[in-house]
């Protein structure tokens, strides 16, 4: 399962005939760590020096192996592989765990699966081994050591008797223990008893890491296997007969995936806040959409709708020929009211009101252009409001709010999100500005109020040092408003800075 | 003609939308926000102006052009002023671009609360691109459950304005636009107003109840004043020119007078006897 850089039909032709190992630097030489059909019937192995294997075959071909490109692949090969089953884990550098349980009727049963997994996979140019067993490592052993496409029934662990010890999983250090004790095979090392076992070992714990892997190799203990993503309960397959090229079609996919989902959810009296379609294309990519809603829904139109700009981003090239959809972040959504004559997931009686246009703006323009405003208590001009996404409720705090505004200076209603500095005359030092030079403008300040001392938090962390600002509402000559500060006092080391803050008109 | 009490929060109107509110989270679905009330006209309060003006439709597409590319923060107060008069509920949705905020600042509710405009009714939306404002405003021009949209940013091009108009006749939302400086070109607005800021100097606000002139601090900024020409007023007379005032206290514009001997205006004249000095044409 190797591919390098180099593309191109002639070079892989190229690599099939030529003796081909991949090899990476080590200190203590080079060393070959992927080798193909024609070099290793050569002689060539794994794990050797390069050099010893150029001793046994020189027309050797040595070329530098990328790892982190190998495990991108794994992980493109994984996600591709969830079209199968949605619990999917990378097993070393060069395997995936699949755990089917309950998916393989999907695909006309155990057997026709595996023969669509080695179909697609040999289609887009990898050679791969298959093993399909009750627990992940004889599932494990069953690839790597079987003949490429075994299927053990439960219970027939028996039959991994004759399989090496190297099938365990261990380490090289007690694979070489157990060939000195004369254990070759894994029926061996499950024949000898257990206190006689411990004996051999150096501790205790070595011989209890052999019993563990014969154990979760038979069943004894359960093992599970860490998925790339967690698995979904919410999750919508659809299998197409035949690949799709057409991005319409994509929409129709969408369309039938969408009304299972409200089928469940409505069954459930859930809603959901996301939904995220994958396609698995023929040639073992796949592309993933998502949508987010402010609220919790189900009604297929309105999430096609905000699906509907999303369509051409998927990738079709050679043919999708899997869909799924998963609907994240559940909450509860009772049945609401809607027309009789129309069909009851229509969702047209929901297009009133405002959150369908959120939804539209916010998955257009990005998270956070959308937002409402909540006050906060604090009287640090910057953080009296937040933004919170829009939909819920504020007119309640917003009351509160404005009883404790009563008699307050007057603020600005546009505020600068960083003030920007200005150069100040003031008549005394203390006094109020009386003109001001602010972007190459000079305003000339015909009134003025102030000052309103805002001193910083301190109770908050990173308020060391912060000064203590000075707060003026001005008026120019023509009329404009402004709200300025001085940050800093005159009498300290450092003169005062002067900023615009805000604007009133 | 009451003055409107939009400023008294704890009106039981709003005491009954806030139960509504929360009955609607209660049953998990959003607020009936079709209940906007359109029974009264939108008016600016500014007796000379809605005499030329009438009243401001409620689907059409308004701008609001600031004399000066500086002068964007003064329009858009004008537009909060004319915005604290909607006579709709619902939510307010202030589009801004990018742009528009580095240049002038974001929107800080806490000043948009002093014009008793309840700050849980707006949604902001920031747009980095011309083409996605566009975008917005269309899809925002659908929802008849909104109460106003308010977009700042380059104005859009008259096939894209004439679309937007079309929209909003259908859904009866008004639109205020506020250009960023671009050069005016063909709009299908129903509605142009030029407006600049003015020093609030001398300037004296007539209580309505007492009739008495009520003084501000001669040393503190006013009340914003704009300067304010009507360029286009589809079905009214274009081309003049008023003054005023944004008086928070009755949430209304107001006369803007230079000298404290003018007499007090009356909330109730109507144009033909507006007195002269409220006319620049």
């Amino acid at each position: 399962m190797r591919q390098n850089g180099n593309e191109g039909r002639e070079y892989a032709v190229f690599c099939e005939t030529a003796p081909l190992v991949l090899i990476v630097h080590e200190p203590r030489g080079i060393r070959i760590i992927a080798v193909n059909a024609v070099a290793h019937k050569a002689g060539a192995y794994v794990g050797q020096a390069l050099n010893d294997a150029r001793a046994a075959c020189p027309d050797l071909i040595a070329e530098n192996a990328d790892l982190e490109a190998d495990q991108a692949m794994l992980l493109r090969l994984a996600n591709a592989a969830m079209r199968y089953t949605p619990i999917v884990a990378l097993d070393g550098e060069a395997g995936l765990l699949l755990d089917i349980t309950g998916c393989a009727h999907l695909f006309g049963g155990e057997k026709k699966m595996l023969e669509d997994c080695q179909r697609r996979l040999a289609a887009i140019g990898f050679s791969i081994t298959l093993g399909l067993a009750p627990t992940p490592l004889a599932a494990r052993a069953l690839a790597r050591f079987g003949s490429g496409a075994d299927i053990l029934e439960s219970g027939a662990t028996d039959a991994l008797d004759i399989f090496p010890v190297e099938a365990l999983g261990l380490d090289a250090t007690r694979n070489l223990l157990l060939k000195r004790l004369g254990l070759k095979r894994i029926g061996d090392v499950k024949s000898v008893p257990r206190a006689a076992l411990e004996r051999r070992f150096r501790s205790k714990q070595e011989a209890l890491s052999v019993r563990l892997a014969l154990d979760r190799l038979c069943g004894d203990v359960t093992e599970a296997i860490k998925a790339i993503h967690p698995p979904e309960p919410y999750r919508f397959a659809l299998n197409l007969a035949e690949p799709l090229i057409d991005p319409i079609g994509v929409g129709m996919a969408l369309n039938q995936l969408l009304v299972s989902v409200y089928h469940r959810l409505e069954r459930e009296g859930l809603g959901a806040r996301a939904f995220y379609l994958t396609a698995f294309r023929a040639d073992g990519g796949t592309s993933t959409i998502f949508i987010k809603l402010s609220e919790p829904a189900r009604e297929t139109a309105r999430i096609a709708r905000l699906f509907a700009p999303h369509l051409p981003q998927i990738d079709c090239g050679h043919g999708v020929d899997a869909f799924v959809l998963a609907a994240r972040f559940l909450e509860p959504l009772a049945a609401t009211q809607t027309t009789m004559t129309k069909d009851d997931h229509s969702g047209t009686h929901f297009c009133d009101g405002l959150a369908p246009l959120i939804d539209t703006l916010t998955n257009r323009l990005g998270d956070g252009s959308v937002f409402a405003l909540a006050p906060r208590h604090s009287h640090v001009p910057e953080r009296a409001q937040r933004r919170i996404s829009p939909g819920t409720g504020l007119a309640e705090d917003w009351m509160i709010w404005a009883e404790t505004q009563v008699g307050a200076a007057p603020r600005p209603f546009r505020l600068f999100e960083r003030a920007e500095p200005c150069d100040v005359m003031a008549s005394v030092p203390d006094g109020p500005p009386v003109r001001f030079i602010w972007r190459r403008v000079t305003h000339k300040i015909i009134r003025a109020t102030g000052p309103e001392r805002i001193a910083p938090e301190w109770w908050r962390a990173g308020s060391e040092g912060v000064a203590v600002r000075d707060y003026y509402a001005v008026e120019d000559d023509a009329g404009r408003r402004f709200w300025l500060y001085r940050s800093g006092a005159y009498d300290a080391v450092e003169p005062p800075r002067w900023y615009v803050h805000g604007v009133f008109a | 003609m009451s003055a409107p009490t939009q400023r008294n929060w704890q009106s039981s109107q709003k005491t009954l939308e806030l139960l509504r509110t929360r009955i609607a989270k209660i049953e998990s679905r959003s607020p009936d926000l079709n209940l906007a009330v359109q029974a009264e006209a939108w008016r600016s309060g500014h007796a000379a102006m809605d005499a030329a003006l009438g009243a401001i439709g409620f689907g059409a597409l308004h701008e609001i052009m600031p004399d000066r590319p500086a002068h964007l923060p003064s329009a858009s107060v004008f537009a909060l002023g004319l915005i604290a008069r909607l006579p709709r509920r619902g939510p307010l949705l202030w589009c801004m671009s990018s742009l528009t905020q580095n240049e002038h600042g974001a929107l800080y509710v806490p000043g948009v609360a002093a014009f008793g405009i309840d700050p849980s009714r707006i949604i902001c939306v920031t747009v980095r691109h011309a083409k996605d404002l566009n975008f917005v405003l269309e899809e925002a021009a659908r929802l008849s459950s909104l109460a106003a949209i308010i977009a700042e940013g380059p104005l859009p091009s008259f096939t894209a304005s004439r679309r937007l108009a079309l929209l909003l006749a259908v859904s009866q939302v008004p639109m205020l636009f506020l250009p960023d400086g671009k050069a005016a070109q063909g709009s299908a607005a129903a509605t142009r107003l030029v407006v600049g800021p003015l020093a609030a100097a001398e300037s004296i606000i007539v209580d309505p109840v007492s009739f008495e002139p009520r003084s501000v601090d001669p040393r503190a900024p006013g009340p914003p004043a704009f300067q304010v020409s009507l360029a286009r007023n589809r079905g009214g007379r274009p081309g003049l020119t008023f003054e005023m005032v944004f008086d928070h206290a009755n949430s209304s514009f107001a006369p803007y007078s230079r000298a404290s001997s003018d007499s007090i205006p009356d909330r109730e004249f109507s144009a033909n006897h507006a007195p002269k000095w409220q006319r620049r044409a």
